[in-house]
């Protein structure tokens, strides 16, 4: 960092603080913002403003929340009018916080931040205060979409990522409460935040609204449409669904400008696991009515074939870059093609369950041996890991007595101690 | 866009998030005022809603109606049920039909379930009574008790007007629930 002293520090903050604006308003490209970012090194300037930011807005969540449990406890003592009141107040009060925000002086980012949340969860709580008075039935789903649909223009009027976040738990309750939903029309309620998205990740790549937002989003967003595939159709297309997103979060460049603000390829890699470590029971394979009848299902179609249209792409950066370890997601997602493009058969469910140990266990001692050859102590506790998990998944698979398998997981965790400690002697951290 | 329209807009956001709960008042306030009551014999069980706080579900003998071919009822179809009172003064459904009754109250209702060879279970538009939060599991711990014994009877008042039904409120041996919790302190 050039210079040194307080004075810079004021300085170099406030740079940072004035780089989002000057991409917003077009007068630095984000390409530009990035490199002077890592010029002046102004990462590892303290986090002063995101302190700024994030304070009010909490606060403004925490008491939105706080009136919202407060109603929940139904003050039936009051009367009907007074408790309608009191419901509604809270909306009134964020709504001219809002307009606060927009005119008289307050068009901060903790401004517009806080007064947009705190509105959407008044909007919330009036609508479920009336719920409670007139003793309204269930239909959580309904509730829950709505609320997100009317806090959704705050998103875009008053540059709201954390009131985007809510509404991507929003919809993301939504499905969860009635998964029957169709799959496209899920993706594009999910879809109506991604003009916000983009525009955030472009101007401020950094912001921790924008890495909480994109946190919540992708996740949600991802299970949402998977979950409305599973009950819209077979169960697998909503698998196959998974393992695409998976591939795809494992294979997302990593090294483009601006930087993507929150660590997909990690997501990615804690699918591939979960799945990866699933796929090698035979269960996973033999599971009944694995044939996917494509043309029941136009929406599943449509959503799959624009995955591996994606992912071919992803795989062509990839070699391309010469990125060769983010290929390793791909032969699982060929695999679930290959047995749910044909009806399985026993033997071909055998085989399957056979090559996906095979392959979850190449890749772990091929961690393992590069990470000694190279003495990267990190890689080889990955691979031993891998190799254990395998091991751990397959006595649990077994039909072994709780004797044996409390024996063999005694030995395991022994040889997996002393595999550690012979590592931290030859391998630097 | 410029602040002017921006502002406009928000503004007509706010009105929209205004009109939303006040048409639900007024809509169901209307049912309350104009309706007519009916008694819908009832169990009360005691869970929580993340939003709206506790309340106790409603079980209705009404939700199980008798037909003649049950069979005929496709699942989740959205029908109506007409209303009928029996000689003790509660409320009964008749067979749904696809179209509301010409004459008389009825009620909307999701087709559930088959359940007999003459019998079919249907969803109600009420399900719930909202109570504060330390009387719903005293209430459903208090009526429970007395399942089975001659015990106190629990019925909904139910107010129906048009398409829409509204629980006006829920009535133990003929005292509001809240007038019989405070006679029944806990343990009683």
């Amino acid at each position: 960092m050039p210079g040194s002293g307080s004075a810079m520090k004021k300085q170099l903050r406030w740079l940072r603080d004035e780089l989002p604006k000057l991409v917003e308003e077009g007068v630095l490209a984000p390409e530009q913002a990035v490199r002077l970012h890592a010029h002046y090194g102004l990462d590892a300037l303290p986090a002063a403003r995101a302190r700024q930011a994030v304070v009010p807005v909490l606060g403004a969540v925490l008491a939105g929340l706080g009136v919202l449990l407060l109603l929940a406890h139904n003050w039936d003592g009051l009367a009907r009018a007074m408790r309608v009141a009191l419901a509604l107040a809270p909306l009134l009060m964020g709504q001219l916080a809002c307009l606060y925000a927009l005119t008289l002086g307050g068009g901060t980012k903790a401004w517009r931040e806080g007064a947009a949340a705190f509105t959407a969860i008044a909007f919330t709580a009036a609508l479920a205060l009336v719920g409670q008075i007139f003793h309204l039935s269930g239909d959580l789903d309904r509730f829950l979409l709505t609320c997100g649909l009317v806090a959704l223009p705050l998103v875009y009027l008053l540059r709201a990522s954390f009131t985007a976040a809510l509404c991507a738990l929003a919809f993301g309750g939504w499905v969860l409460a009635a998964p029957e939903q169709p799959p496209l029309l899920v993706t594009g309620v999910f879809l109506l935040l991604a003009p916000h998205v983009v525009l955030r990740v472009r101007a401020e790549p950094e912001a921790m609204t924008t890495r909480l937002l994109l946190s919540a989003l992708l996740p949600l967003a991802l299970f949402a449409v998977g979950a409305t595939l599973m009950r819209a159709t077979a169960t697998d297309a909503g698998l196959l669904w998974f393992a695409h997103c998976v591939a795809l979060l494992w294979m997302a460049p990593t090294r483009s400008a601006p930087a993507l603000p929150v660590p997909l390829p990690q997501y990615g890699l804690i699918g591939l696991l979960v799945l990866g470590g699933a796929a090698t029971f035979g269960d996973f394979w033999q599971e009944s009515g694995r044939f996917i009848d494509w043309a029941q299902s136009v929406q599943v179609g449509l959503l799959q074939a624009v995955l591996l249209l994606a992912l071919l792409f992803a795989t062509t950066l990839a070699v391309r870059a010469r990125q060769w370890w983010r290929l390793v997601a791909l032969p699982p997602v060929f695999m679930l093609w290959a047995t749910l493009a044909f009806a399985a058969v026993p033997p071909a469910a055998a085989a399957a369950t056979l090559l996906a140990n095979g392959y979850a266990l190449a890749i772990g001692v091929t961690l393992l041996v590069s990470g000694l050859n190279r003495r990267l102590q990190r890689r080889a506790h990955g691979g031993l890991m891998l190799v254990s998990l395998l091991v751990l998944l397959r006595f649990l698979d077994s039909e072994w007595s709780f004797t044996a398998r409390g024996v063999a997981f005694l030995l395991l965790g022994v040889a997996f101690l002393l595999a550690n400690l012979w590592l931290r002697r030859r391998v630097p951290a | 866009m410029s602040r002017r329209w921006i502002i406009a807009v928000l503004l007509g956001l706010f009105a929209v998030q205004w009109m939303i709960p006040l048409t639900l008042i007024q809509g169901h306030q209307s049912v309350l005022d104009e309706g007519t009551a009916y008694r819908f014999r009832t169990t009360p069980v005691d869970p929580v809603d993340p939003f709206r706080g506790r309340y106790v579900t409603l079980g209705f003998a009404a939700s199980r109606v008798t037909v003649a071919e049950p069979d005929a009822y496709e699942r989740n179809t959205r029908m109506y049920a007409p209303l009928r009172v029996d000689e003790d003064g509660f409320a009964y459904l008749l067979p749904p039909l696809g179209e509301p009754p010409a004459e008389g109250d009825y009620l909307v209702v999701r087709v559930m379930a088959n359940v007999g060879e003459r019998a079919l279970r249907v969803a109600l538009p009420f399900d719930r009574f909202y109570l504060e939060e330390s009387r719903a599991p005293r209430a459903e711990a208090l009526l429970r008790r007395r399942e089975g014994d001659a015990g106190p009877q629990v019925w909904a008042e139910v107010r129906v007007l048009g398409d829409r039904a509204v629980i006006a409120d829920l009535v133990v041996d003929g005292r509001p629930l809240r007038q019989w919790l405070r006679a029944h302190p806990a343990g009683d």
